[in-house]
């Protein structure tokens, strides 16, 4: 189903490279994507018989409807078409990650409603990462034409302006919830009796794109930062974030031990 | 006759070369007075805006563009040199047919934008002032005028124009998005000046601010947009107040330069600022668009956007190209017409001056003869000059309806008596 769902992605995507006057087009393509995608999601938990929330699979594909979702959304809500392009990718890669990652390590329920909430916050913060890096690279873009003076078919393009914007609702949204989420398990671990909460290689990740987001943030609204620089801590710090989950992923073999790690 | 006209464009040359060449309204007499004491032209036209300055000069038929071309090079400090590649050269009906395009605003960067016209007839007004033109150059401005109202009237160009001004907006709507609530800065108030203005507010700008050197000018001008006038000195305190900034004047030098502009722009905080000059020479230096958060455009950037409507104006454009051959076609047989009918007159006259010298040398002669010989002689004498006359005439004709300008010349030049 992911294969199926990324090659009708991919069409998508090419439909929208060499066809940009053809509106219509690629939302539809990309909607039938997304529906199969979201079949694959939806069978993999009715033949489980729960929430894969212990699957690296499943929560990379998860994480890539998100972005997927992210991308119509950007497209539809701020008509930002080039900015939609960019985040497509994006999604079509981690859903390239989940078909080739390992499935769940256990066959047991997940012992608490709190880590289906947890991945959920955490997933949302990051998919609205991924579009902050888009919209970033594309104000980038944008920025550096203007400044070069090369203006011609720049009118298909955002303003800066509603770039910036769009950008800095993107890094809120997404430092909101990644906040909710890691709340989520501070307040589950404070509930559990006896319990002996225990930070990870993910923690200390996670706490490193907290701060970083956070930063970006701080320079945005206090310092008043905008434009360039948040531009460049939206791009730096999803790269860092991609680093990040690559390095987890890899070298120590998963998140909280998706995907059989300790 | 012949009409000549050299100059640089948008099309040919930066705007670095432009400004060089560039004549301010307040020099133009001198210039044009400077012109003729160095027998350039017997008249003489000089058009000069942010996109162009070229001369138009009418003078003997074999004048030399080049040397008219090296005059333009050298009133702007260039060398001949230096300008050569970007001055442009044309002759007669060229000539004529490039200022019908000019003012019908087909060789502009905006095609079909207005303004041009508008410009081509300050020139001609201080050429007239300048008392720098004569019939020739009053013939060809009524018909370049009549041209460019038929190509108005006659095509759709207009309709389908994007204004400098306008083009200014549509970089500013690149960097700011909505226009609505924005704050404008304009330096200036010349033409462009007021097209942006118009443009602005038709936008949603919400705020603009005039300054100019001359405040009373200023006030006139935000009183008429419902805007509010700041002295000159007043600039820097609304430059970090304003999301655009845009200079239209005369001033000839920069009054926006980096080093005033970067504390500006760290007190913005780095909040974009779009400045857009429209000024040749320039008013904003280039290196303020280094600075973070700053935009500067000047007018040759416009042309990017210009192209944009390209193809809808393309039909719009073919029709007046026709419009403007056509009319380059009857102007330059009517002003062949004119001078042929004036050198005729002149041979003619000639002749028949010739003829009466002859008869006053036997007039000893013809004295002894009774009345009606006399008259039989003079009246024989008249007809050999006609009859010498009709053939090198009739060949004169159909020289000038052929265009043929150089042979007709030669042709009068062989009839003209040298002593006289």
């Amino acid at each position: 189903m992911f294969i199926a769902a990324l090659a009708i992605y991919t069409v998508g995507l090419v439909f929208r490279i060499r066809d940009p006057e053809h509106r219509l087009a690629r939302p539809l393509v990309v909607g039938v994507g997304a529906v199969l995608h979201l079949a694959g999601m939806v069978m993999a938990v009715v033949l489980a018989g729960r929430v894969l929330t212990d699957s690296m699979s499943w929560g990379l594909g998860a994480l890539a409807l998100l972005v997927v979702g992210g991308s119509s959304f950007l497209r539809r809500a701020a008509s930002m078409e080039a900015a939609s392009t960019l985040l497509l990718p994006i999604g079509m890669l981690l859903l390239l990650a989940a078909a080739v990652a390992p499935g769940p390590t256990t066959a047991e329920e997940a012992s608490t409603v709190w880590i289906p909430v947890h991945v959920a916050f955490i997933f949302t913060g990051l998919a609205s990462f991924a579009a902050a890096f888009s919209l970033s690279v594309l104000y980038l873009f944008v920025r550096r034409r203007l400044k070069q003076r090369r203006l011609d078919g720049l009118a298909r393009l955002p303003s800066l302006d509603a770039l910036d914007t769009a950008n800095l609702r993107a890094m809120a949204v997404g430092f909101v919830t990644l906040t909710a989420g890691a709340a989520v398990v501070v307040v589950w671990a404070l509930t559990v009796p006896d319990a002996e909460p225990e930070a990870d290689i993910t923690v200390y990740a996670t706490v490193a794109v907290w701060v970083w987001y956070a930063a970006a943030l701080h320079a945005r609204l206090v310092a008043g930062w905008r434009g360039r620089q948040a531009a460049i801590f939206g791009v730096v710090g999803f790269a860092g974030l991609a680093l990040l989950l690559i390095g987890v992923a890899v070298a120590f073999q998963g998140f909280h031990g998706f995907g059989g790690a300790p | 006759m012949n009409l000549l006209a050299v100059g640089v464009s948008h099309h040919t040359a930066p705007v670095e070369v432009r400004e060089r060449l560039a004549v301010g309204s307040d020099a133009l007499p001198r210039v044009l007075q400077q012109l003729r004491q160095d027998h350039m032209g017997d008249e003489a036209l000089l058009i000069s805006t942010c996109n162009r300055v070229e001369l138009y000069a009418v003078s003997e038929a074999n004048s030399d563009p080049d040397r008219l071309a090296g005059w333009l090079a050298a009133n702007g400090g260039l060398s001949s040199r230096s300008a050569d590649p970007h001055i442009y050269r044309f002759a007669r009906q060229d000539a004529l047919k490039h200022l019908f395009r000019v003012a019908s605003s087909l060789d502009s960067m905006v095609i079909g934008e207005p303004q041009i016209l508008g410009q081509v007839k300050d020139s001609w007004r201080q050429a007239l002032e300048s008392q720098a033109v004569g019939p020739v150059l009053h013939r060809v401005m009524d018909s370049t005028f009549h041209v460019a109202k038929r190509v108005r009237t006659e095509t759709e160009i207009g309709r389908e124009a994007v204004s400098v001004g306008r083009s200014g907006v549509e970089l500013a709507r690149q960097v700011l998005g909505s226009l609505n609530g924005r704050s404008a800065l304009l330096v200036g108030a010349g033409a462009h000046g007021k097209l942006v203005a118009r443009s602005l507010l038709d936008f949603g700008l919400g705020e603009l601010v005039v300054c100019n050197r001359t405040f009373a000018k200023a006030v006139e001008f935000a009183e008429l947009f419902g805007g509010s006038a700041v002295h000159m000195e007043e600039m820097p305190r609304y430059l970090e107040r304003v999301d655009i900034a845009m200079a239209s004047t005369g001033a000839g030098h920069i009054l926006v330069n980096r080093a005033d502009l970067a504390p500006i722009m760290r007190r913005r905080r780095y909040r974009s600022l779009v400045l857009i000059d429209l000024s040749v020479p320039r008013n904003i230096a280039p290196d303020v668009n280094d600075l973070d958060g700053v935009f500067r455009f000047d007018v040759d950037d416009l042309v990017q956007l210009a192209a944009k409507g390209a193809e809808r104006r393309k039909a719009a454009a073919e029709a007046a190209e026709r419009i403007v051959a056509e009319e380059t076609d009857r102007c330059w047989r009517m002003l062949l017409g004119e001078t042929l009918n004036k050198e005729i007159g002149a041979l003619a006259r000639s002749g028949d001056a010739i003829r009466k010298a002859e008869l006053e040398r036997a007039h000893t002669v013809l004295e002894k003869l009774d009345p009606a010989d006399r008259k039989a002689i003079e009246a024989m004498s008249k007809a050999i000059v006609k009859k010498l006359m009709h053939g090198p005439m009739s060949q004169a004709r159909a020289l000038a309806e052929e265009g043929d300008t150089d042979s007709l010349q030669i042709l009068l030049n062989a009839f003209k008596n040298r002593d006289s």
